[in-house]
């Protein structure tokens, strides 16, 4: 027996087949298309049969190797049989339009609206096209509404989790073709507060200090966030610090399973925030455990901001957050007696109508004790998506132009105009969340989206659709057939992470660069090539050899980018600002000297309640958010057998004590009302979730969590506040 | 770790001089000559633990030293390469070979079976031990929706491990039972897919053998 | 200590771990499950499902296979198979070989023949009582005469308390010439010096009594009847290294032995012996024992130290060293219970005394547990430099007037000799240059007519046994090796099988972790080396079993 295998390894050796393994493999570097850690990894391909076989993570400076299961297993979506590979045409007879999938294909069988999407629902009301056709029409009718009725009638989605190529030239195409500055991304829903926070205070809206610098840090707040199960790879490093000897302040209603590695673990009430970290800095002021010398040097509004918070005594924070006063005071003494301690957070803290609040804090937390601009300090808003950070650098936000320079500045305004060619609008364009009630009102009469899917991430989704319903046009260009394409004129097949070459700029300002590993199934294009397209059918030539050609043009508008090029970025890229790419990595750490405004402006912040809070109808607060093996609308992962077969269903998460008033046992069916619908749903009883709030994960379309989403924004930020809304929970079974 | 503040080390691997910080252990020290030391347990990813022996060297002593956990000391004299060093190496090789089953699912999916090339590397043709892998006794778990467990191919090298536990963090595979009859198993000895494992893969890509692999991304794409 | 004692004392509360009662534990102590399922696994104490009201546990080892013959496992449970509430189980060395064969019945020792036991397991008898003799003998190592002399020495040398005292004591430990009796004969007085010397704070002295070698069972008799001696020894090794805490290690199986322990350390409490302010003096220190989990291997010092640290007891390699990396990382004084019990005397009587109590030029006393084909086996303490042929004398000679075939000196991993070397002096380089080693002092006579290799390969398959798995030459080594010598008694030997042994062997003794695989085929090469003409026919496969 021995011997025959051994004789095996010669012929293993040799390259024949296998029962798994193909003759012939192809590596390809590249990087994981899922969350803003960036991981690098290989992906080795079986190129004759145009399919991705097994992953293998890369020494990447973000991941050292590592991956988590998303990164790891969730690749498969790419190949999935459901890739869009024709355009497709709305047919005359599916006007007007509406939700094209009535009833929901889950075990229930009921009929729910924004139910489960079905292909064989679907196709009938789309004929295919050819690529001419297609991008003509699309072209002509986005064209006659801008002649008819003015830029302002159009508006864009880009994607946070496309490159920086194609955001690039996405926001270029709508500034200078559709001749308005309504374009816009996710990142509207994920870190817009927190980021308006940022660029009040600082200047810039990146992170101050990369991820793994964790390891230098003293003490550390994990507030709001959850980053074992959105930003895995990352919460590795976070663990490797705490078993070192970092102590983490992990903050968050509901207990992420990072609490597990903290040193002190914090339940404030839902919305309570902002009274939580006046009161932590109530407690260093008043314990003198500030760092006055850096005030003095590089902080201004310290005056104003003591005043507020000289109310929010400890008792007083005590009561508004339920948190006890000798734990307010630990956090405080904690955190103001560490030499380097860092600030972590997530959509806790930006998805509130008071984010941009809650990140004020934050900000005047590091800044009264100098934790800015040194090994183990800083500022770390944890980025989403795998582009977020790029999305925006590259300008595809309605207020900037490419990183950051205000559309309202005439003289950014000329200088764009002298880069482009072509006159600009100086006026600042809709969010996300208002281009959808401009769309319902009528003033925003044609869209093009690419690679979102705001059907399911927008809150309040029963008047997304009608939105998405009343737009004259409607271009879609994505992988899938996405609930938001239901409601499509034209849709454009798209080429997927996997099938694209382009830069892409992590959590930690690192860019790197992704391979193409497949080939684009059918007629799907590349996504910046229909870009041109469009462009050039609309009058406006653009024209690259390459995309690397795209790079270079969005870099050199930029200071952040202009010193950086695809042969300096190599295999495992940059961080920047990175002033001589021939010998250094770029900086991890930045602001050690100024800040971009040149000193910190402090803003307090005052407590302010959610806007809806609970009521005898609605008495629980509803908080939303993720799991770790789904992502975002579940396009992707939905349909990654690996990823799916593990985490096949929706569910809301309840208390057990909630659980036991409501009757609800594991496993029964209940269905969840707010003032804006309502969804049913399986039931998960844990006390993870605090007692009076339940959780439901945003992913799963036949049980989507943003049917009951309040659409009221933080003013500043424009973002939603994904984490609180009214809901009642009613049971009905423990059958569906 | 920063080389620069520690005590300098002399030492002469193979014959070759080479200086290191104080505190790198031998393996480290021999690749900074270029000499590749074979290991089964070893990663620079990780702790070093010196459980495969693979790694021994000569240093004069009564026992040979397991060079990845064995610092340099000033003045030793290792050495990497002999035919004595060889023979222990060939003759744990056929130890865990004899127990080894007869396709490495390692070998088939991702050709980077590293008992296997170990025993090709020293031309192992026969194994004068007892088959123990005859009736596959050690068993199989394939609960897990993406990772194959095959405890016959396991060599317990602690890789999976030190990579679920000190790597990600996700703390659910131990060793469990004692000698021979040692086997890894999921928290309290769960199947794998019915355990607090999240599938990150990371014990699957550092095992070195058959143990834990992928298994097939195409197994059943279902259309929803 | 914490997480091994709480599944102890379940274990002992419900006969029974269960993964219920482990996730639990894991959550009130906030430890992964996998953390508990390692512990469970690997120490036999542990059951995962509850078990009999009997629980009999039979010896398998060398000499209770020669007092119970081959078949005394077996028959014990033919005999006991379907007798309700029983369960039997064959288990390692239990440290009762001057009564062999030996089995326990719910813990207690109980011994004689198959009847005897069989009536003990249903009842028919009461189980003997298991507790502390009240008459412990006197020994020739003890400097008191009476309870109330006890701790003189430490008073002594604790009064002026310095370190000029300290140097003193280690002069005369090392003109002394005392060696660890634990079986690594490492000098005692530079180990107390280096452990003094170590940088890092807090300190630990730990005894190690897990004797669990096949033929050992002298310390068992030092613990039961002089265990003031060791008291005060690891008062004065925390005294010296400036420990505050010591740790006696103790097998279970050692259960009576253990409450003439404690007995005695509440005894030395009460003196004013343990605790704070130790006599007047600066020094704090106290006592605790921790009742091992299970296992030979625990006597090895680095798997110790990692089940006082509550992980599987697993050997660590060396270096670093316990003196200076032992428990949590400090430096760390482990000596075994007849090493530190030698101490007071040492110190009491002064070196040259000691040195006068061997034969010649040999130093000291030693306690010697002698069994197997003996008329009286038992525990004696005789003159270091006594031959192997005294001793026989003194314990009875070979009963049936038969001769001495072959011994083994110094417990199971030693090498075993032939009768031509009973000359030897007992003594560790004497013994060395016979061709063996003196080991722990544990002493087994074979004589005329016993089948050296069953003999050697029962050995074997202790060390098989009791391996713990973490490395690959011992673990897949010794497995192989029982295997190969099977198959050649058997009649299918492999080819050139005694090459093979010796090239096995030399990867088991060069590159496994610890001393437990380095050993473990010893015995088995030894019985080749020096019974050539009996064993190689027998593993040529032209010999027979008998």
């Amino acid at each position: 027996m021995k011997a025959f295998f051994l004789n095996d390894i010669k012929a293993q050796d040799s390259g024949s087949a296998t029962a798994v393994r193909p003759a012939k493999v192809k590596e390809v570097d590249s990087l994981c298309p899922y969350c803003g850690v960036g991981c690098a990894l290989t992906f080795v391909v079986d190129e004759d049969k145009n399919r991705i076989l097994y992953t293998r993570g890369r020494d990447g400076a973000p991941n050292a190797e590592r991956l988590c299961v998303k990164g790891r297993y969730g690749f498969d979506y790419a190949m999935h049989e459901q890739r869009l590979t024709q355009p497709l045409i709305r047919k005359a007879g599916s006007y007007p339009k509406g939700p094209l999938s009535s009833a929901a294909k889950d075990s229930t069988g009921a009929r729910k609206p924004g139910g489960r999407v079905d292909y064989n629902e679907l196709m009938p009301h789309f004929r295919e096209a050819g690529w001419d056709e297609a991008l003509d029409l699309a072209a002509s009718r986005l064209k006659q509404i801008r002649d008819t009725h003015g830029g302002g009638a159009l508006a864009g989605f880009g994607s946070a989790k496309g490159s920086n190529e194609e955001a690039y030239l996405f926001q270029k195409l709508v500034r200078v073709v559709f001749g308005t500055n309504n374009v816009d991304h996710c990142t509207r829903l994920c870190h817009a507060s927190s980021v308006a926070a940022l660029l009040e205070g600082i200047g810039s809206g990146a992170v101050t200090n990369v991820v793994r610098d964790i390891e230098n840090a003293e003490v550390a707040i994990v507030t709001g966030c959850n980053p074992t199960e959105n930003h895995p790879v990352a919460a590795t490093f976070m663990k490797d610090a705490a078993t070192k000897g970092t102590k983490l302040i992990v903050i968050n209603p509901r207990r992420p399973q990072i609490a597990d590695f903290a040193e002190m673990y914090l339940r404030p009430k839902p919305g309570s925030d902002v009274a939580l970290y006046n009161g932590m800095m109530h407690v260093m002021i008043t314990e003198n455990l500030i760092d006055r010398d850096f005030i003095a040097k590089r902080v201004e509004g310290f005056d104003a901001l003591k005043k507020v918070v000289a109310e929010y005594t400890p008792d007083r924070v005590a009561k508004l957050t339920g948190l006890s006063a000798a734990d307010i005071i630990r956090a405080g003494r904690l955190f103001g007696s560490a030499k380097a301690a860092m600030i972590f957070w997530g959509m806790g803290i930006s998805q509130q109508t008071f984010g941009t609040d809650n990140a004020r804090c934050l900000i005047a937390l590091a800044m009264i004790t100098g934790n800015v601009g040194r090994p183990g300090t800083g500022l770390h808003p944890l980025r989403g998506q795998n582009n977020v950070q790029g999305a925006s650098d590259s300008g595809l936000i309605p207020m900037v132009y490419p990183d950051y320079q205000s559309v309202k500045d005439p003289r950014i305004q000329e200088k764009f105009e002298k880069y482009w060619g072509v006159k600009l609008s100086p006026q600042v364009g809709l969010t996300v969340t208002e281009i959808m009630h401009a769309a319902l009102k009528g003033s925003v009469k044609g869209m093009y989206m690419m690679g979102e899917n705001p059907f399911l991430s927008d809150p309040d989704i029963n008047k997304v659709r009608k939105a998405l319903s009343a737009l004259e046009f409607l271009v879609v260009q994505d992988i899938f057939f996405t609930e938001t394409a239901e409601f499509a004129d034209v849709i454009l097949p798209a080429s997927s992470f996997m099938e694209k070459t382009g830069t892409y700029t992590n959590t930690d300002r690192r860019v790197q660069i992704g391979r193409p590993a497949l080939q684009p199934p059918g007629e799907a294009r590349q996504d910046w090539e229909l870009i041109c397209e469009i462009s050039n059918r609309m009058g406006f030539p653009m024209k690259y050899d390459s995309v690397e050609q795209v790079f270079d043009e969005f870099a050199a508008c930029t200071n952040e980018y202009k010193t950086l090029n695809y042969q300096n970025l190599g295999a495992f890229g940059k961080w920047y600002p990175c002033a001589d790419p021939k010998t250094s990595q770029g900086e991890m750490i930045v602001f050690g000297d100024t800040f971009p405004s040149g000193k910190a402006k402090l803003v307090p912040a005052q407590v302010t309640e959610p806007d809806e809070l609970p009521s005898n109808e609605y008495p629980y607060v509803l908080n939303t958010g993720r799991v770790l093996e789904h992502w975002h609308t579940g396009s992707m992962t939905r349909r990654s057998r690996a990823l799916d077969t593990i985490e096949p269903e929706a569910f809301v998460e309840v208390h057990p004590l909630d659980a036991k008033v409501l009757g609800l046992s594991e496993g029964d069916w209940v269905k969840v009302k707010s003032r804006r619908g309502e969804i049913t749903l399986k039931v998960r009883v844990h006390d993870r979730t605090i007692q009076g709030s339940v959780f439901i994960p945003m992913h799963f379309r036949e049980a989507a969590a943003n049917v009951l989403t309040n659409p009221a924004i933080d003013p500043i930020g424009k973002i939603p506040g994904f984490k609180f809304c009214a809901v009642g929970l009613t049971r009905l079974g423990s059958r569906p | 770790m920063a080389d620069d503040n520690r005590k300098l080390i002399n030492l002469t691997i193979d014959g070759k001089p080479v200086q290191v910080p104080e505190g790198t252990s031998i393996w480290d020290a021999a690749r900074r000559l270029g000499i590749d030391i074979p290991v089964l347990c070893h990663s620079p990813r990780m702790r070093p633990v010196g459980v495969c022996r693979m790694c021994v060297v000569d240093i004069g002593q009564r026992t040979m030293a397991a060079s990845c956990v064995r610092p340099c000391e000033e003045g030793m004299k290792v050495e990497a390469s002999s035919a004595k060093v060889d023979q222990h190496r060939k003759m744990l090789t056929s130890l865990l070979l004899s127990d080894y089953p007869e396709y490495s699912a390692r070998e088939m999916s991702t050709s980077n079976d590293q008992l296997l090339a170990l025993a090709k590397k020293y031309a192992i043709q026969d194994i004068p031990f007892a088959d123990g892998a005859t009736g596959m006794p050690r068993g199989t778990d394939m609960s897990s929706p993406v990772i194959a467990v095959d405890h016959q191919a396991c060599i317990l090298c602690d890789k999976c491990i030190r990579g679920c536990d000190e790597l990600q963090h996700n703390d659910v595979i131990t060793r469990t039972g004692k000698g021979y009859t040692a086997r890894i198993a999921f928290d309290l000895n769960n199947p794998m897919g019915e355990s607090t494992c999240v599938a990150c893969g990371e014990c699957m890509a550092v095992c070195p053998t058959g143990a834990l692999t992928n298994k097939s991304v195409f197994a059943e794409m279902q259309v929803r | 200590m914490k997480l091994l004692t709480k599944m102890m004392h379940l274990q002992e509360q419900h006969g029974v771990v269960t993964d219920s009662m482990l996730r639990d534990l894991s959550k009130s102590e906030g430890v992964p499950l996998h953390r508990l399922e390692g512990l469970r696994g690997f120490y036999p104490v542990f059951r995962r499902t509850p078990g009999s009201k009997t629980h009999v546990q039979v010896c398998r080892d060398i000499v209770c296979l020669m007092k119970g013959g081959p078949q005394f496992c077996r028959k014990v449970k033919s005999a006991l198979t379907g007798k309700p509430g029983v369960e039997i189980e064959e288990v390692s060395c239990v440290g009762r070989c001057d009564t062999a064969p030996a089995a326990t019945i719910n813990e207690v020792p109980v011994t004689g023949s198959v009847e005897n036991i069989v009536a003990y397991a249903t009842g028919k008898k009461p189980l003997p009582a298991h507790v502390p003799t009240t008459t412990p003998r006197r020994w020739p190592t003890d400097p008191y005469t009476n309870d109330k002399e006890h701790y003189g020495v430490l008073k002594k040398f604790l009064k002026p308390g310095d370190d000029r005292q300290r140097d003193e004591v280690i002069k005369i430990l090392k003109a002394a010439d005392l060696r660890g009796l634990g079986g690594a004969a490492f000098p005692t007085g530079m180990k107390w010096e280096f452990t003094r010397q170590a940088p890092g704070t807090p300190k630990y002295v730990i005894c190690n009594a897990d004797e669990s070698e096949p033929g050992t069972f002298k310390d068992r008799v030092i613990l039961e009847e002089l265990p003031h001696l060791l008291i005060e020894a690891m008062i004065l090794g925390g005294w010296m290294i400036g420990a505050e805490e010591g740790i006696v290690y103790i097998r279970h199986e050692y259960a009576k032995e253990k409450q003439a322990l404690q007995a005695a350390i509440e005894k030395a409490r009460g003196a004013g012996a343990l605790g704070k302010k130790i006599f007047g003096s600066e020094v704090d220190f106290d006592l605790q024992i921790f009742v091992s989990p299970g296992g030979y291997i625990m006597g090895e010092e680095t798997a110790l130290l990692e089940a006082l640290e509550d992980k599987r007891g697993e050997p660590r390699n060396k270096p670093p060293f316990p003196t200076n990396h032992g428990l949590w990382g400090k430096p760390t004084l482990m000596n075994n219970v007849e090493t530190f019990s030698a101490i007071p005397i040492i110190l009491d009587r002064g070196a040259s005394w000691w040195a006068a109590q061997g034969k010649g030029n040999y130093k000291g006393l030693k306690y010697m547990c002698v069994s197997g084909d003996v008329a009286k086996p038992g525990v004696y303490c005789v003159p270091w430099g006594t031959t192997v042929d005294e001793l026989l004398t003194l314990c009875g000679g070979i009963p049936e007037a038969k001769g001495l075939h072959a011994f083994s000196p110094g417990g199971a991993s030693t090498n075993f000799l032939p009768a031509s070397k009973r000359q030897t002096a007992l003594d560790f380089k004497a013994m060395q240059e016979a061709g063996s080693s003196l080991g722990t002092g544990a002493m087994v006579f074979m004589a005329e007519g016993r089948d050296v290799l069953e003999l050697a390969i029962s050995e074997v398959k202790f060390f098989r046994n009791e391996s713990c798995g973490k490395c690959v030459p011992c673990r897949v080594g010794s497995h192989k090796a029982v295997d190969l010598v099977e198959a050649a008694l058997a009649g299918k030997p492999a080819p050139r099988l005694v090459h093979l042994l010796e090239d096995l062997n030399a990867t088991l003794a060069q590159t496994s972790i610890c001393g437990l695989g380095q050993v473990a085929m010893a015995p088995l090469m030894s019985v080749i080396s020096y019974f050539p003409d009996d064993v190689l026919p027998k593993l040529e496969g032209s010999g027979r079993r008998k």
